[in-house]
């Protein structure tokens, strides 16, 4: 018992001297250090709702990494050239709390990197058509702020953060409202309807370790150590809604992740993620 | 091949430029363009490191963008996330521990639209001016060359044809106009150096970015190889231009690239140094 | 313009309701002498406390009180200036969407006027309400700690609050989440602190008050205590409360912190079992 005890220690100290020779050595033997295999996925849970301040609200579990994500709406005038459409502001905060990766204070350089990510995963693609967010045109539309906050970081947050956008997206509900044309104001009613999403897009993300090996939904341990990150968005019918790489990756890398993304997405019952 | 509103086929590319700035307070500096589309990159390095960022073991590569007007936001720190990991790949950062290399990008193209000032071609047009800028440099060893061009999924009906059914089609070197109107597409990056492990086959193209996307629709594995092999295409004339264009600074006559400095004898004569250098690993 | 976010509109507003009361809201049709809906005045809400959830914080806990809901993370940090005793340091974060109306990162002017949460502390502005926040929980800790044991050293608390059900009850649970959390972290302690907040309605003292009965409240008190040892840690008292009042507060809360000192132990010994 006491032996195990020490053994364990010294496996700690070894991994956080020397993390990359760490990796090596459970790679070699086919496996990763939680206990994975390389195309293996974390266990996801969505809940929806949870959270009642909020117009819409999620909660998502990927492996450890916890996301909670609220929507919010307010009303705004839209921009003068674009008069019929409303706000999508989705932002990703990774607060001190989650990660001692991170410092108190404002956005670190890898909540904006996600957070601009995210944006492009959901304005890029069209999750939601801007159109349907107006109340009049040129007068006053719906602004959506989708906030994201990290309660766990362990590795993959943009996987976990768009999963918990888009089901508070589709757990939204928002006021009818109507645009008084002689006070100025726009009035909402307490009847409240759902948004109408035009896709449900979910990520599947990768790394590549030491050039050769493709290991799925990468850990926050692994994460720092990966040459390659591979990121697959598909739709709720398993269709290609964008793929990148970031980094060298011989030419049937992205074709390979592809194949395993649309693997897992029919695995997790294809759009049914974002049934519940 | 259907025409574009410019005229050029889908796999033609506009005209290519490469010029090296030799901008003063910057250890090197080249500007690249796609037609109108141009960039400018600067690098300089390796130069004192701030304690906070000090690696013990290589380098730090430092990249920074600035947009033609405004403030840079959370789509620069993006990008130049993105283009640094796309370059780093490139540059033997062991080399010099640490030390610091800066790299910094500036639009020198007005953007039409204020929502997303970084379009595809301009992108490319970054990564080209920063390999260019890297090789005048000399002084960060490379280990390759990265080129990169945009490809953009265009409807057929876009581009004036009398076709009854708008295909899909896939365009090389799109200009801002064509990717706002396009139905998404994306950048491309190679990386071009020989294979470390096999010294026979020569220099080889590997990719080391994309960021393919739909905006409308969906697209298949086969969209995506085949805009991967245009792109591949594209790549390879990016990096003849690049090689002539290291051929210009080396003094040997090539009327297509403008070299500022030319005239200047005795600097020309100071990085021909570093020029052979860069030849031999492109 | 933030430029470290993903901007909106320079300017939004939460929506305005044709009618200005809800129907549905649980005190719209409430007069002073009611009872108390929902639960009796020295009545807490049932509390769900574990610990240990953060797996990469050397410590934590989550709080969760029928409606609000907290998350916090200690860890140690290196501190710069030397000194003997180590420092309690305590950051409070709310998530944007965990109140009735948005709180916008570094909105720095009070939210806009009648839409604010009604309550004794939000005549601060919302940046510095999570400052005086902070205040109040380093307070309630700061005696149960053994920091002349840890010189040299800071420990930060980080707490996010998820939803937010009366501003006082928060600060209330985020004191006994914030102690769990330090003794799942391992840091010697004198013992738990655990934390709860009594209001004046009409002429009623009730106990754990939601947003909407902090609002028909007249003054409050937040009292934290460590029952083991039967001493008071901070008294924090707002508002309009007779001296007889102020005191009968704070010995319902003593007597309800006996429990919630229960529950702590409880959720203390089940993490410890997990591992």
């Amino acid at each position: 018992m006491a032996e195990t005890k020490t053994d364990n220690l010294k496996a700690q100290i070894f991994q956080r001297l020397h993390p990359r020779i760490y990796l090596e050595r459970f790679i070699a033997e086919n496996v990763r250090p939680d206990e994975r295999e390389f195309d293996d996925w974390r266990d996801l849970s969505v809940i929806v709702g949870s959270v009642s301040t909020a117009d819409g609200s999620a909660l998502v579990r990927l492996g450890k990494t916890t996301i909670v994500c609220g929507v919010k709406a307010e009303i705004a005038e839209p921009e003068l050239d674009r008069p019929e459409e409303g706000f999508l502001v989705p932002n990703l905060d990774l607060p001190a709390l989650c990660s001692p990766k991170f410092k108190p204070g404002p956005p670190s350089e890898e909540a904006q990197v996600l957070s601009d990510r995210l944006n492009d995963a959901l304005i890029a693609s069209d999750v939601l058509p801007l159109s349907s967010l107006c109340i009049q045109p040129g007068k006053s539309v719906w602004v959506l702020y989708v906030d994201a906050t990290c309660i766990n970081y362990d590795g993959n947050a943009f996987d976990a953060a768009l999963i918990a956008m888009v089901a508070a997206l589709k757990n939204a509900t928002i006021p009818k409202a109507t645009f008084k044309e002689d006070t100025g104001r726009t009035l909402c009613s307490r009847t409240r309807t759902p948004l109408s999403l035009a896709r449900l897009p979910s990520a599947y993300s990768f790394g590549i370790f030491n050039s050769t090996h493709i290991l799925a939904d990468p850990t926050s341990f692994e994460e720092p150590l990966l040459d390659t990150t591979l990121s697959v968005v598909l739709d709720e019918d398993g269709e290609l809604v964008s793929a990148s790489q970031v980094g060298v990756a011989g030419e049937d890398a992205l074709p390979t992740c592809i194949a395993r993304a649309k693997q897992r997405h029919q695995t997790l019952g294809g759009g049914k993620i974002y049934l519940s | 091949m259907a025409p574009r509103a410019d005229g050029r086929s889908v796999s033609e590319m506009r005209s290519l430029t490469g010029i090296f700035e030799r901008l003063d307070r910057v250890d090197g500096s080249a500007s690249f363009g796609f037609g109108e589309t141009k960039a400018l990159a600067s690098v300089s390095g390796p130069i004192e490191v701030r304690l906070a960022v000090e690696q013990p073991s290589k380098a730090t590569f430092e990249v920074t963008l600035r947009p033609l007007s405004g403030i840079p936001g959370t789509e620069s720190k993006s990008l130049s996330a993105s283009l640094r990991s796309v370059l780093a790949p490139s540059l033997i950062l062991t080399r010099n521990p640490r030390t610091l290399v800066q790299l910094v990008f500036q639009s020198l193209t007005p953007s039409h639209s204020t929502h997303s000032p970084f379009y595809p071609s301009l992108v490319a047009s970054f990564i080209n001016a920063s390999t260019l800028a890297l090789l005048s440099v000399g002084s960060v060893p490379m280990s390759g060359v990265v080129c990169a061009v945009a490809v953009a999924r265009i409807r057929s009906s876009d581009l004036n044809t009398s076709q009854p059914a708008p295909t899909l089609t896939l365009v090389l070197d799109p200009t801002e106009d064509e990717s706002l109107a396009s139905e998404g597409g994306g950048c491309f990056a190679f990386i071009f150096a020989s294979d470390p492990a096999d010294a026979g086959t020569g220099v080889v193209a590997k990719l080391v970015w994309t960021d393919w996307k739909a905006a409308k629709g969906t697209f298949d594995e086969g969209e995506l190889s085949r805009a991967t092999q245009l792109a591949k295409v594209g790549a390879e004339r990016v990096r003849e231009k690049m090689k002539d264009s290291v051929r210009s600074l080396d003094g040997s006559s090539d009327t297509s690239t403008t070299l500022k400095a030319e005239d200047n004898q005795k600097e020309a004569m100071e990085v021909e140094e570093d020029v052979d250098d860069a030849k031999m690993e492109i | 313009m933030d430029r470290r976010r993903i901007n909106g509109p320079e300017e939004s507003f939460a929506p305005v309701y044709e009618d200005v009361e809800d129907e549905s809201a649980p005190y719209a049709t409430w007069k002073i002498g009611e009872p108390r809906r929902g639960r009796r005045p020295e009545d807490i809400r049932p509390i769900f406390l574990k610990a240990g959830l953060i797996s990469q914080a050397n410590g934590s806990a989550y709080i969760e009180t029928e409606r609000t809901k907290i998350a916090y993370g200690p860890r140690q940090s290196k501190n710069f200036a030397y000194n003997e005793n180590g420092r309690l340091n305590v950051e409070v974060k709310f998530a944007p969407f965990s109140c009735q109306v948005r709180r916008a990162p570094l909105r720095v002017s009070p939210a806009y006027p009648g839409s604010a949460p009604s309550s004794s502390l939000s005549h601060l502005s919302q940046d510095a309400e999570d400052r005086s926040i902070a205040v109040l929980i380093q307070q309630a800790l700061v005696s149960s700690v053994r920091l002349e044991l840890l010189p040299k050293s800071v420990i930060d608390i980080f707490v996010t609050v998820i939803e937010c059900d009366g501003t006082e009850s928060c600060v209330a649970a985020a004191s006994v989440a914030a102690s769990t959390a330090l003794a799942n972290m391992g840091v010697e302690m004198l013992g738990l602190v655990v934390s709860c907040v009594a209001s004046t309605v009409g002429k009623d003292i009730w106990l754990d008050p939601t947003e909407d009965e902090a609002r028909l409240a007249s003054g409050s008190v937040i009292f934290a205590c460590m029952p083991a040892l039967g001493t008071v840690t901070n008294v924090w008292q707002t508002g309009r409360m007779l001296p007889s009042e102020t005191i009968q507060g704070m010995e319902l809360c003593q007597e309800r912190c006996t429990d919630i000192h229960q529950i702590v132990a409880q959720a203390l010994l089940e993490s410890a079992d997990d591992t």
